[in-house]
């Protein structure tokens, strides 16, 4: 049982960073970014060809990686979005979606259909604590997540440029009037939310196997985790990732494996009808 | 005046195209491969305005009708199949029965804000094609369901291509009339209201939930019908045929062709297919191309053909200036 | 005094102890209002008053946090807005806010949608009673296109218009739903004189139909002209009341307005 949660934890995590990157975009620029999963994929896959076919050394492959979503980031934003910034959030989810197939097929084309994996930063091994077996990539995705939830806390509160993106989430014309450049902050808001895409990627790639349509499970997943938490909660974020993470994983050994997600969907579905505003959060739908 | 040659036009446009539809495959009605096009095209048409009406009455983007479509192929299979039923009253039955799930989607939706909306259809449309997938009891899992027989009305039986493109032109007519007449009645203009200003909708006594909800049904009913249309048709229907790259593909048609128009969903599904026909040898770079194309479209034709024009006969492009207007004013 | 007034006078609405804060901010607090049927009662004051979050929470947009509102002896604090619209109370925004995508008689045939007895199916399929209900609701919305002066722009868009005439739509369609009580704000905003005028004449007009109409104003000369009562409201509390002439040189009401405009920020 033990065992079962610890590797849930860590699949929440994972749940928990992405969606935090889709936060982060949604809070910018007022539209749900459906594309995001397929930037998690193309994170791994980016890890998968440095360090995998080319035989990159690890660390060099997640710096490469990083900096190429950054690009890819600020690529998608200016495709994407800011030729149509003006229009109604409808349109830009729509563009997010035409964006989701290029970006899901693009890797089709380039990959292949065939599952691939990566391998994990930590290695392979595993550690026994008391009985119960680690995987050394699990400790590895605990930490990385940690330290990504702790830094963004003191980079949103305590420097100039956190403070100058939360002014753009907040209220966009209040942003301008202060002489805060919108347009760059929101490129800045999509590269950080790249670079989080990334480093999702590269942690989930050793769990699962690297496929173009994993996007749409990840996407589905963290969306699930951002409900559960509550909008406009950080904490809740966590800990709706990791809720769901547990919970998957004790649905998958003890009631069923192939409905497993089926069951995780309609949690999201029973959350939002009886708890709109998640278990942390702030009361969301209706827009005044 | 200007309007009352709107008023005489418009009829008489439909009624050529109607007719032109009724003799169209006449031509073609040996010829195989054409009728196959067009009749999927047909239930991809009904499919559509499945979409239209949540879309365009509503504005919600909604990536699930492939479960609507699925419900509708698979309970219309298990009418006839498994009870023996007719298939035309198994038709009815799995729109209805597609439609009341319709409702049970739209229930999440009135609790949460729309832009959440893309994900809770998704969610949705992979309910139900994970159910299918591993409901093998009742589904039969990957390997489908074959055999579901063609409808049949008297005597007469629908199995031959021809006799059920006429059989789908009925849908589309139903389909058709059912959008406008909606639009025209006062739960039409009640939803519109809705998707401009809910506030003000609410204001003006309009229920948001009732009005959601019975929009959700009249989608539901559409993609079920669509979908009995389909597993009849083909005779044999398997989970992969209901993805979300099937949901997709109903909205970038019901997109380019006009959403909350009347003839935009045959507009834009009709452009597609010839699209997709034309641009075969591409095969896989077609669906980069495809992805590309949405993001286009939406950076330069958001209204879709069908809006696009519309937005151009406003705007006096086609008939003598109406002196009330303000010739410089645009729409925001 | 108040218990014989209430007898003598039928209180149409009553507004007991509202109050109301936005995030520890208090926008209204301990406010009354009374209001008798068939009059027409301003309520003016400074910007930022509170004046049209009392509106909000009259018409169910926005919720008390504490008070009662009666409407007709019944209770209606924290309905949400289209139970408040069905129960007799429309409203006009300070921000005209029309539905771009319908012409302007459907804009004011939503309204008539509260009144429609017919289900969906009988809508759809337009059977006999939908037909004549259609026939109902559109002579209705007509005819109070006609009492704003727009019947001619019936059929047009909503964007051909001026921001007058938008406001003109607006009250057409606060009219077609047949309210009890009308709840205008600021309808006079970017109107020339010669709209003003015109809508002084209406709001009389409406007050004569039996319509109790509450109203949101600056402009001092349409609030002298219509209203039988006002009521001056300044930082979410009631500073003054009484007929206009009585409020105008009220000095309360002096320091309020004036005390404003040499308030150095």
């Amino acid at each position: 049982m033990i065992q079962e949660i610890v590797s849930g934890l860590s699949m929440g995590c994972i749940y928990a960073l992405t969606g935090f990157g889709f936060i982060l975009i949604y809070n910018a620029v007022g539209a749900v970014n459906f594309a995001h999963g397929e930037m998690v994929m193309l994170g791994g896959y980016f890890g998968y060809t440095l360090a995998g076919l080319w035989g990159m050394p690890l660390w060099a492959a997640i710096i490469v990686s990083l900096f190429a979503m950054s690009v890819v980031g600020f690529l998608f934003n200016r495709i994407a979005f800011f030729p149509i910034r003006h229009r109604p959030a409808v349109t830009a989810i729509i563009a997010s979606i035409g964006m989701s197939i290029l970006l899901r097929n693009s890797a089709l084309a380039i990959w292949g259909p065939d599952p691939v994996t990566l391998g994990s930063f930590l290695g392979d091994g595993i550690l026994t604590i008391s009985g119960v077996v680690i995987a050394r990539h699990q400790v590895l995705i605990v930490t990385v997540s940690a330290a990504v939830f702790v830094g963004q806390s003191l980079f949103f509160s305590r420097t100039f440029l956190g403070k100058k993106l939360q002014a753009v989430a907040q209220d966009q014309e209040a942003a301008k009037l202060m002489g805060i450049h919108v347009g760059r902050m929101i490129t800045v808001t999509f590269i950080l939310a790249s670079i989080l895409a990334g480093i999702a990627g590269f942690l989930v790639a050793p769990l699962w196997f690297l496929e173009p349509g994993i996007g749409v499970v990840i996407i589905l997943k963290a969306f699930i985790a951002i409900v559960i938490g509550g909008f406009g909660s950080t904490h809740g974020l966590v800990l709706g990732g990791l809720f769901l993470g547990v919970t998957e994983v004790l649905i998958a050994s003890h009631m069923t494996t192939e409905y497993r997600d089926v069951i995780s969907y309609l949690m999201l579905v029973t959350v939002l009808m009886v708890r709109p505003r998640g278990f942390f959060g702030e009361k969301i739908g209706k827009k005044v | 005046m200007a309007s009352n040659k709107r008023h005489v036009f418009i009829p008489t446009a439909y009624t050529a195209c109607l007719i032109g539809a009724i003799f169209l495959p006449v031509a073609f009605k040996d010829i195989r491969y054409t009728m196959n096009v067009l009749n999927f095209s047909g239930i991809f048409i009904i499919l559509t305005y499945s979409f239209n009406f949540i879309h365009g009455y509503l504005g919600l983007i909604s990536i699930g009708q492939a479960g609507f479509f699925a419900i509708g192929a698979y309970v219309t299979a298990g009418m006839t199949l498994g009870l023996g039923m007719n298939t035309l009253p198994a038709l009815l039955i799995a729109a209805a029965a597609a439609a009341l799930v319709g409702i049970g989607m739209g229930f999440p939706s009135t609790r949460i804000g729309g832009h959440y909306f893309v994900l809770i259809s998704l969610a949705f449309g992979e309910i139900v094609r994970l159910i299918i997938l591993n409901w093998r009891e009742v589904t039969n899992g990957t390997n489908g369901l074959s055999g579901i027989p063609r409808p049949a009305l008297g005597g007469f039986v629908f199995d031959s291509r021809l006799s059920y493109y006429y059989l789908i032109l009925g849908g589309i007519i139903l389909s058709a009339l059912t959008t406008g007449s909606l639009r025209r009645s006062t739960y039409g203009r009640a939803m519109l209201s809705l998707k401009t200003n809910e506030l003000a909708a609410a204001a003006c006594g309009v229920r948001p939930v009732t009005s959601k909800l019975i929009n959700f049904c009249l989608s539901g009913f559409f993609a079920g019908l669509a979908g009995g249309l389909y597993a009849s048709y083909i005779g044999a229907i398997s989970p992969e045929t209901f993805s979300i790259d099937l949901s997709i593909d109903v909205l970038t048609m019901c997109l380019v062709g006009g959403s909350g128009t009347v003839t935009g969903p045959i507009v834009g599904t009709a452009f597609l297919v010839m699209l997709k026909e034309h641009l075969r040898f591409l095969r896989e770079y077609y669906m980069i191309l495809y992805g590309a194309g949405i993001v286009a479209v939406m950076i330069f034709m958001p209204y879709g053909i069908v809006g696009m024009m519309r937005k151009l006969w406003n705007r006096g492009l086609f008939r003598p200036r109406n002196p009330g207007r303000d010739p410089g004013k645009q729409k925001s | 005094m108040n218990l014989y007034k209430k007898w003598i006078m039928d209180i149409l609405l009553d507004i007991k102890n509202l109050s109301v804060n936005f995030g520890g901010l208090s926008a209204v607090s301990g406010f009354n209002l009374q209001i008798e049927t068939g009059t027409v009662h301003a309520l003016i004051g400074p910007n930022g008053a509170g004046k049209t979050t009392i509106l909000n929470t009259v018409c169910g947009i926005c919720r008390p946090c504490g008070g009662n509102i009666l409407f007709d002896g019944k209770a209606i604090q924290g309905c949400p807005p289209h139970t408040a619209t069905r129960l007799g109370i429309t409203r006009t925004f300070q921000q005209v806010q029309l539905f771009e995508e319908l012409d302007v008689l459907e804009n004011v045939l939503v309204a008539r949608h509260m009144h429609s007895k017919v289900n969906v199916l009988g809508a759809l399929f337009r059977t006999g009673p939908a037909r004549r209900e259609e026939k109902q609701g559109r002579h209705k919305a007509i005819e109070a296109l006609t009492f704003v002066g727009l019947k001619d722009k019936r059929n047009m868009d909503t964007t051909c218009l001026h921001y007058g005439e938008k406001r003109l739509v607006e009250i057409a369609r606060a009219l077609a739903s047949e309210p009890r009580l009308m709840l205008l704000d600021e309808p006079s905003a970017g109107m020339n004189d010669q709209e003003i005028v015109h809508l002084s004449g209406l709001i009389r007009r409406i007050q004569s139909m039996g319509i109790t109409v509450i109203v949101v104003e600056h402009n001092m000369p349409v609030v002298m002209t219509i209203s039988d009562r006002v009521s001056v409201i300044d930082f979410g509390v009631k500073i003054a009341e009484g007929t206009a002439d009585d409020v105008r040189s009220n000095p309360k009401v002096l320091e309020a307005y004036l005390g404003f405009e040499n308030h150095i920020p």
